[in-house]
């Protein structure tokens, strides 16, 4: 999928875990994990609000767009 | 899901009533035809053995039970697939194949079915007769096609269930 999703760099921007973001969120590792490997199909508003709310950034800081 | 406990009791009634014994019928049956020829004059759809040959007749026998051996897998592929939807396991991709495959053998056993049943008329009666109304070929046929179709649906069913489960 041409839409790459950089969680991991924000995490670790911010010196978070995984847990602690899913927890702060409300979601389970497992789904956090499905969208930090690109496996996720797609992703609601109200998911994204709250990590660029936890993680005090913009939406096109964890998701980018590579022309494959 | 009692409807759905109704029809395995069902499916398993008639499995175990019909289906099993046909099997075993119908094999003693070919195997019996096939050393005597005679045998087949006790059916009462094929009374004038004595016009065809035997060699006909054997070789019509065996597409016969070959037919009804068919129609019992597709018995117990339904069978199986109950057993998906007891487990609540209704997207399993093996429900989509399984339906695709019921579909394709109820559509061979009804066309070749009636196929079969209008050449047995014309060797074994000399008759030309073709039913334009409901017949059970027909019938088949279309379980077949609605078969197929359900199994499309659940395949549709499943990718959307799919991108429901990676929605994050």
């Amino acid at each position: 999928m041409p839409i790459i999703v950089n969680l991991n760099v924000m995490l670790d921007k911010r010196e978070m875990k995984s847990y602690e973001l899913a927890d702060e969120i409300g979601i389970t590792t497992a789904n956090l994990s499905i969208l930090k490997t690109g496996k996720a199909k797609a992703i609601r508003f109200s998911t994204l609000e709250a990590i660029c709310k936890a993680l005090d950034c913009q939406p096109g800081d964890i998701l980018e767009y590579v022309d494959v | 899901m009692r409807k759905l406990v109704i029809l395995k009791s069902l499916i398993d009634f008639i499995w175990f009533i019909t289906c099993l014994p046909l099997a075993l019928l119908a094999l003693v049956f070919l195997v019996l035809f096939l050393l005597n020829a005679e045998v087949l004059t006790l059916a009462p759809w094929m009374d004038s053995l004595e016009n065809s040959s035997e060699v006909i007749a054997q070789i019509y026998a065996v597409i016969v039970v070959v037919l009804i051996y068919v129609g019992i897998y597709c018995f117990y592929l339904f069978r199986k697939t109950i057993r998906y939807f007891m487990k609540v396991k209704p997207f399993h991709l093996d429900v989509i194949q399984n339906f695709n495959r019921i579909g394709n053998l109820l559509c061979i056993i009804g066309i070749v079915g009636g196929i079969l049943v209008f050449l047995g008329r014309v060797v074994f009666e000399s008759e030309i007769k073709i039913n334009l109304g409901i017949s059970p070929y027909l019938i088949l046929v279309c379980m077949g096609l609605f078969f197929m179709v359900l199994s499309e649906v659940f395949k549709l069913a499943k990718h959307a269930k799919e991108e429901n489960d990676l929605t994050v």
